[in-house]
């Protein structure tokens, strides 16, 4: 028997303290040692700082001094200031130089943070014969003598950084121990998700279950597999008890049929003892299974996050693998792969239903996860692009398999009571996933190159196979006999203009937008403005984060209002508009606001899309069946991942990426203006037709 | 020997936190310590890049003169003196475009025939953001900018190399604190999280506690259990309790029916013997029946089993038959021998758990036997 029961208050109550507690212990200690950390590299920084101030010191010093020995007076010696500019120039760390005579006056100076340090300096007092460092206010002021032809100090050099300069030069660890943090914190709830259900949550779901049915007089079940905790004890004697009345109501049918058979007295007690309680039979109790939902978020985080690890510098890679060919630009090839990924994708999400159906999910997801754990070795290994698409299109098939495989579990395993949990588990998943992925993607890339992170990303898929063999339980009853969908339904549902309209003017480009925009421009873009793959990373975790925070509360205003057109138009303008920016001003914080904007319209866009479907197709879902038009609608919205890289390349060819993202933009904004005019412009139509409002 | 782990809820909690929080740590403390030494090693090639575009500068400056680049004069004494600018300099060469060496700070005057190797002045390692590119064989790290002529030629190069020996102190260095910094956190977090869900999950283990009590053999101790005023705390709580007035319902309907019966007959083997569909199954199992059966030690155990379970002695508990892979042991477990079994008012995990009965196993013989 197989049950999938919603959580019980008391599971929920010990789940959100678990995870209060542990992410309040998590967020402390990383918190503690994140500051102590810091204060250790810039312990260590600071010194090295200075040794290259002392350097530079030196160098000055020692020009100054062949000056004097020339017999040129130290204060009269002309163009120090000409000399000391270029230095500053190429030193972003100096604040200043400065040349002081031996009572400690200042002769000559340069650098943007002079006027800070002037007052300082002049305080200093005579100039000292040793080399040193020491803080001077809000600078390290490194100071070496000047000496003249006969050894003696005429003067000193002081050379000053910045302490915010050792600051900033370790922001960027600190955005990444951020960035750490924040996954860490994601990591930790996708495993305390497993671990919670496992341990706690699956087992008093069980008890609560197997109490509630007892309750209603069935004591037909028992519960197998039980821990050595306190659960296990109250299971153990819960067990024991139905056993008990099991044995016990048998034996009183033994006896009464020796006795004197049903059709006596202590027969018809028998019957209505019989209709008042129900017992196993002669077999005994039954032991009640469940298949935890949750079992498939683990397997699922885990490919998702090997995937998204590369998200950040994948057309960079390819760039790197990049050889030309003769009919095609190297901007358009970057593309290819991921065009190509999408495409295999796409092709293969029906194979990858119909395994799925015949051979069972569990078999499918592990003989699935093959292809994937393969091409990501080749991927890693790749030498040429030729490589490269081969490798891919091995993984394409592998997150093909995993994204209808668990998109299949939780269908097969969710109750009409418990789907939205299921669906928010699927999509909980591949966000937070994303969200890990691209920013740790980033920071590994920058650590360890792009082939050792794809040796991550194959660890990581392993592990993935390696989850959905512990977890998911064997010998699910998951197969089935599904109706393919065939050409002619996805003639039925192409005649609905409106469905035309949804996909052509929403679904397609919120897709094209994803593929071409953010996974294809942004991370080129952004290299070419001088960002490091850690900061290419966080730009791009805006939009993951953006959605997470976002969607669902975007989802409930979108359900409760009803208007669901409107959601999906406001998204496709949001997208547009955000894009647009880039058009005037490209720097990084601009890329950070419009790839923020993009989650924020596909926050709009996402779940609306999928509620529109059933809405237009009202008529098309009661003749070929909602799957079915689910199915087409899916498979069609897949063509706008395939050509938005291969749009945004050609856009980029033509007219440079900078300005691609910002036509990209355009694109955006008329596809929303296109779908606002068709879905609320033809309002009236739909009323008319359905007698509700459609949009 | 198969050992049992027997971890309450509040162990198997903490072990998760503490478990999460050393993951946690050791990401952070990875990564960070990763950046540190990347920065690190920049900041220290960005200090002997200093030294080698100022040698550079200088050379390009003496050749301003018109001197050709073999041929510049004290040179060697320049390299000397630029070499003691920073502390970890290893050598100062000056080469030929070919890579051939001109000069050197490690040898006096010119090292002919002596080549540094192709990949320190061409390949990878070129930074956009310096003016030099930057190479290692592993042991000896390195920095080489082109020299040029008043007309803008390139007629040679700049070498620098260095080794790590003083920086790598540093580094590591860095680690140990690191290190240190990591067992004091985890440890103190380790001992906070154990207080910590003690002190938030106690209760729960507690009240599962409280719910096996109210379930318990005793009607005295799940009655101290109630009384104490704790049950109820939580939705379970109420299932549990009105599980135990439903079970004690039903077994207290099932005696009434009982009750109403005459008093059991005393079972026989000869009896159960004559259940054919019993012993088929048996036999389909691989236990001979009819010699076990024509058995007087195996009649009599059964018998003194069945008696006393007839008579109540017997108490319901797990299964204990010492070897389950033996004929008998798989057919009891078999449901429909245990089914043919209660027909006749015999629990299989009674009989098993009778010591009596349970000590046939040693010796029950196999169907080949017959």
């Amino acid at each position: 028997m197989t049950v999938a029961a919603p959580n019980t208050g008391f599971t929920r109550r010990i789940n959100a303290q678990l995870l209060t507690l542990t992410l309040v212990l998590l967020i402390a200690a990383s918190g503690l040692f994140s500051w102590g950390a810091v204060r250790v590299f810039g312990d260590a920084l600071a010194p090295a700082l200075t040794g290259k101030s002392a350097t530079i010191g030196d160098i000055v010093a020692r020009q100054l001094g062949v000056e004097a020995g020339l017999g040129v007076p130290f204060d009269q010696i002309p163009g120090v200031e000409d000399f000391l500019g270029p230095i500053v120039a190429a030193h972003p760390e100096t604040a200043y130089i400065a040349i002081t005579d031996s009572q400690g006056r200042i002769l000559y100076a340069s650098g943007p943070r002079l006027k800070a340090a002037r007052p300082l300096l002049q305080a200093l007092g005579p100039a000292h014969p040793e080399a040193g460092s020491a803080g001077l206010g809000v600078f390290l002021d490194t100071t070496v003598p000047v000496t003249g032809a006969a050894g003696e100090v005429i003067g000193s050099v002081h050379f000053g950084v910045a302490r915010s300069f050792v600051q900033s030069t370790l922001k960027e660890m600190v955005y990444d121990v951020l960035v750490v943090l924040l996954v860490s914190m994601l990591v930790t709830f996708e495993i305390l998700l497993i671990l919670i259900n496992i341990s706690i949550a699956t087992p008093i779901r069980l008890v609560s279950d197997l109490l509630a049915r007892a309750n209603r007089g069935d004591f037909r079940h028992v519960i197998g597999g039980t821990a050595h905790d306190e659960i296990g004890g109250l299971v153990e004697r819960i067990n024991l008890i139905l056993q008990g009345l099991w044995r016990r109501y048998w034996q009183l049918v033994a006896r009464v049929g020796s006795a004197e058979g049903r059709s006596g007295e202590a027969g018809g007690a028998l019957t209505a003892l019989a209709g008042r309680f129900r017992f196993a039979d002669r077999a005994g109790p039954q032991p009640l299974e469940t298949v935890d939902i949750a079992c498939i978020r683990g397997p699922l985080f885990l490919f998702m996050f090997a995937e998204e690890l590369s998200r950040s510098f994948f057309p960079l890679y390819v760039r790197d693998l990049y050889t030309p060919l003769p009919w095609l630009s190297d901007k358009v090839v970057m593309g290819l792969p991921i065009a190509l990924f999408m495409l295999v994708v796409t092709v293969f999400t029906p194979f990858a239903g119909a395994w799925c159906d015949r051979f069972g999910i569990r078999r499918t997801l592990l003989l699935g996860m093959v292809p994937g754990v393969v091409g990501f070795v080749g991927t890693a290994l790749a030498q040429s692009l030729y490589d490269l698409l081969f490798w891919r299109s091995l993984c394409a098939v592998s997150y093909a398999v995993m994204f209808i495989g668990a998109q299949g579990f939780l269908a097969h395993h969710t109750s009409r009571q418990n789907r939205a949990a299921g669906m928010a588990t699927f999509v909980g998943a591949v966000i937070a996933a994303g969200i890990c992925g691209v920013s740790i993607g980033g920071i590994l890339a920058d650590q360890i190159g792009f082939r050792a992170t794809f040796a991550v990303s194959t660890l990581l898929a392993l592990a993935a196979t390696v989850a959905v063999a512990l977890l998911l339980p064997a010998g699910l009853r998951d197969t089935r006999q599904e109706q393919p969908v065939t050409l002619r339904d996805y003639g039925v549902v192409l005649r609905n203009p409106r469905f035309l309209a949804l996909l052509l003017f929403s679904s397609i480009p919120t897709k094209v937008m994803l593929t071409g925009y953010l996974f294809y421009i942004v991370p080129i873009y952004l290299h070419d403005l001088g960002e490091t793959q850690s900061a290419i990373g966080r730009i791009m975790m805006g939009y993951g984060l953006t959605v997470m925070v976002l969607a669902p509360w975007v989802s409930r205003l979108a359900d409760r209002s009803g208007r669901h057109a409107v959601f999906a138009g406001a998204g496709g303008l949001i997208a547009g508009v955000g894009a647009l920016l880039v058009f005037e001003t490209g720097d990084a914080l601009v890329v950070l606001i419009s790839v923020v904007t993009l989650g924020l319209a596909h926050a709009f866009n996402n779940s609306t899309q999928l509620a529109l479907v059933p809405e237009v197709c009202r008529a098309e879902c009661q003749r070929i069946g909602r799957s079915s038009v689910f199915a087409i609608y899916r498979l069609l919205e897949r063509l706008g991942s395939v050509l938005g890289p291969v749009i945004a390349a050609a856009l980029a060819e033509r007219f440079g990426y900078q300005q691609a993202l910002g036509l990209l933009g355009v694109f955006g904004l008329l596809s929303g203006l296109l779908f606002c005019s068709a879905f609320l412009l033809t309002r009236s139509a739909a009323v008319d037709e359905s007698g509700e409002i459609a949009a | 020997m198969r050992v049992t782990l027997a971890l309450t809820l509040v162990m198997k909690i903490t072990i998760a936190i503490v478990i999460l929080i050393a993951v946690g740590l050791g990401m952070i403390s990875y990564l960070g310590y990763a950046k540190f030494v990347k920065v690190y090693r920049q900041v220290e090639e960005s200090r002997f890049g200093v030294v080698l575009v100022e040698l550079k500068s200088e050379i390009e400056l003496d050749m301003t003169l018109g001197l050709p680049l073999a041929e510049l004069p004290d040179i060697g004494k320049v390299l000397a003196r630029e070499k003691r600018l920073a502390a970890g300099i290893d050598d100062l060469k000056v080469t030929a475009p070919d890579g051939t060496i001109l000069f050197s700070a490690a040898v006096s005057g010119p090292a002919a025939a002596a080549r540094v190797p192709a990949g320190w002045l061409t390949g990878p390692g070129a930074d956009p953001g310096q003016p030099f590119r930057s190479f290692s064989d592993g042991t000896l790290f390195g920095l080489s900018a082109p020299v040029g002529d008043s007309f803008g030629r390139q007629v040679g190069a700049v070498v620098l190399t260095y080794r790590r020996a003083a920086s790598d102190a540093v580094v590591s260095a860095v680690f140990d604190r690191l290190v240190r910094l990591f067992g004091l956190v985890f440890v103190g977090f380790a001992g906070i999280a154990a207080v910590a869900v003690w002190v938030c999950f106690r209760p729960v283990g507690r009240s599962f506690a409280r719910m096996t009590g109210l379930l318990g053999g005793t009607a005295a101790g799940a009655e101290a259990t109630e009384a104490a005023g704790a049950v109820r705390a939580n939705d379970l709580e109420h299932q549990v309790v009105a599980f135990r007035s439903i079970a004690e319902a039903a077994r207290t309907e099932i005696s009434r029916v009982a009750g109403g019966l005459p008093a059991p007959e005393a079972w026989s083997v000869p009896a159960l013997l004559g259940d054919a569909g019993l012993k088929a199954r048996l036999a389909g199992h691989g236990v001979a029946t009819d010699l076990l059966y024509a058995d007087p030690g195996f009649v009599a155990l059964i018998e003194q089993g069945l008696r006393r379970f007839a008579e109540g002695e017997v108490t319901a508990g797990p299964a204990r038959w010492p070897a389950p892979e033996t004929a008998l042991g798989r057919a009891l477990g078999d449901p429909a021998v245990r089914g043919d079994l209660l027909a006749h008012g015999l629990d299989a995990d009674d009989l098993l758990g009778d010591p009596a009965f349970g000590t046939l196993a040693a010796w029950v013989p196999p169907r080949r036997a017959a």
